[in-house]
């Protein structure tokens, strides 16, 4: 068996355990002595793997891994990209190099067998799904874009709360009106009442006794003309009806203050009940303007409380929209930094937290990580010591072309 | 207290015909009253008209008075039946003049009455309607 058939079968159990695995990987060294095996999370799986894999993330193979002889002679190879492509039969490190090339996805002809290349674009696949994902919510998160349907929901409370107030506002209006017109149907009643007695007592003024007079009799005939037949004067009767008409002009005086007593006390009763009409209408329309001003403060306050409970409905509201919206923004960013292992900024811009071009730190994953995530933390994990040294696969590969050209 | 026209009319054609019917017996106790003092003060008059010639041939049959003579006594006798027969008359006049008097000041306090039973329904009214008014105003407030 060559060198070249064992690395292509030894590269075909890695694909299948890199397919299978999602964890650990093992592999022995291709120069190894079959002794040592070389452990790698499931990020280096792609290390090992072919095509774009070693062109972007594949940092974890270093020349470290070769023994300084196995450099030595890996430099002393030709130029394996663009050089002449050899054709003759390979060398010592000729398996290696193949072994390389088919994971470079060259075009050699010991290539990568069918199940290597599904099984890298399995995982390019998922990775570019895993990248499209953090990207994505990434974007969703530094945009602003979720904020949407929260901020839609608040415009819909304040809209909501302003209806609410106009509202409440309307029936305060409605209320006032319905106090006033009431109030001015009331009194125009009581007025139209108090003014009708007012112009009874005008027209009926109660004094019976104003146009009493006490009138004197008249005087008896002093039978002058008989007396003075018989030669007799009449002057002791005239004297006797004078002082009966004297008497009789006293009683008349006593009976016209009599009459003059009970006129002023009719006046006074008529005057009394005019003042007392005053006093009724103007106690009614006190009465009436009393109970207006508690009626509208009624309103006022039960338009208070519709306020007061509005505003504390809208309060709830707003603050269960907002504690939703913080969550959210919470689980957001716990979700994008657990993926590109970076807190994401709110306010910044769009597409900086997909992971790849990070700078990915050895974070920890939480208990309800799935298996892509745990993948792509591996990755980043497996990455972060060869960007540490500020070397790739690509620079590795360049520099032994370049030892290959010289 | 709710308001109800129909009783202050009712009340008030109660009054009216109470005053009238009082005050249609007084009317007619009066013009009894005044015939009676018309005819007593007739027959008063006709009793003296009677008494003078009586009393002028009692002093003739004594021969106090005659042709001729005149005395003293006849002209005191004469003067005193004019003295008392101006006293009667006065008398019943003024007892005639009091009872009209007494009349005409029942009439006045009746008419007084009546009128105060009509002002304190009116003002019972008022009252009533500013009471109802108050009502209303409070059940639309749905107060009551």
């Amino acid at each position: 068996m060559s060198m070249t058939e064992q690395d292509i079968r030894n590269a075909e159990r890695l694909s299948d355990n890199l397919v299978r695995s999602a964890g650990v990987i093992s592999y022995k060294p291709l120069r190894d002595s079959g002794t040592t095996n070389i452990t790698r999370d499931a990020g280096p799986a792609g290390a090992f793997g072919p095509g774009s894999l070693y062109g972007s993330s594949v940092k974890g193979v270093t020349s470290q891994q070769f023994t300084p002889t196995q450099g030595a002679a890996l430099v002393a190879q030709p130029k394996l990209y663009g050089g002449t492509t050899p054709t003759g039969p390979q060398s010592t490190m000729g398996g290696f190099e193949s072994l390389l090339n088919s994971l470079l996805g060259g075009s050699s002809a010991g290539g990568a067998s069918a199940s290597d290349r599904l099984a890298q674009a399995k995982f390019d696949y998922e990775k570019q799904q895993d990248a499209r994902k953090a990207s994505g919510l990434s974007d969703y998160y530094t945009g602003g874009s979720y904020n949407t349907g929260f901020d839609a929901l608040l415009k819909m409370i304040a809209d909501q709360g302003k209806v609410s107030e106009q509202n409440v506002a309307g029936a305060y209006e409605r209320a006032l009106g319905n106090i006033n017109q009431g109030y001015q149907a009331a009194q125009t009643l009581g007025d139209e009442g108090y003014s009708a007695l007012n112009a009874y007592l005008a027209a009926n003024q109660n004094n019976p006794y104003a146009g009493m007079t006490a009138q004197v009799g008249s005087s008896p005939d002093a039978l002058t003309n008989y007396l003075s037949a018989y030669g007799v004067s009449d002057q002791p009767v005239q004297g006797q009806i004078q002082a009966d008409q004297l008497q009789a002009q006293q009683g008349a005086a006593n009976y016209q203050n009599l009459l003059d007593t009970l006129s002023a006390v009719a006046q006074q009763s008529a005057g009394s009940r005019g003042t007392e009409s005053q006093l009724a209408q103007l106690l009614f329309n006190t009465g009436l303007g009393q109970e207006r001003a508690g009626y509208r403060s009624q309103a006022e306050n039960a338009q208070a409380a519709a306020l007061a409970q509005l505003q504390q409905q809208l309060f709830e509201s707003r603050f269960g929209v907002e504690q939703n919206r913080n969550t959210l923004a919470q689980q957001l960013a716990q979700t994008v930094a657990e993926l590109t292992g970076t807190a994401p900024t709110s306010n910044g811009g769009s597409g900086s937290g997909d992971g790849d071009g990070n700078k990915p730190t050895s974070g920890q994953l939480p208990q309800t990580a799935t298996q892509q995530e745990i993948v792509a933390n591996q990755l980043a994990n497996l990455l972060a010591p060869a960007q540490a040294q500020n070397s790739t696969a690509e620079q590795l590969l360049a520099e032994l072309n370049a030892r290959r050209g010289r | 207290m709710s308001y109800n026209p129909a009783d202050y009319e009712a009340r008030r054609r109660g009054y009216t015909q109470q005053y009238g019917a009082t005050g249609a017996m007084n009317a007619y106790a009066n013009f009894l009253s005044r015939q009676r003092g018309t005819r007593g003060r007739q027959d008063m008059l006709r009793q003296y008209d009677e008494a003078q010639p009586k009393i002028v041939s009692g002093f003739s049959r004594r021969g106090l008075v005659g042709p001729n003579v005149k005395s003293g006594v006849f002209s005191r006798g004469l003067q005193e039946f004019a003295k008392q027969r101006a006293r009667n008359l006065s008398e019943y006049d003024q007892g005639q003049l009091e009872e009209q008097r007494m009349y005409d000041l029942t009439e006045a306090q009746r008419l007084e009455s009546f009128r105060n039973q009509l002002a304190e329904m009116e003002m019972e009214k008022a009252n009533t309607i500013a009471e109802a008014a108050r009502q209303l105003y409070a059940r639309r407030m749905g107060v009551v």
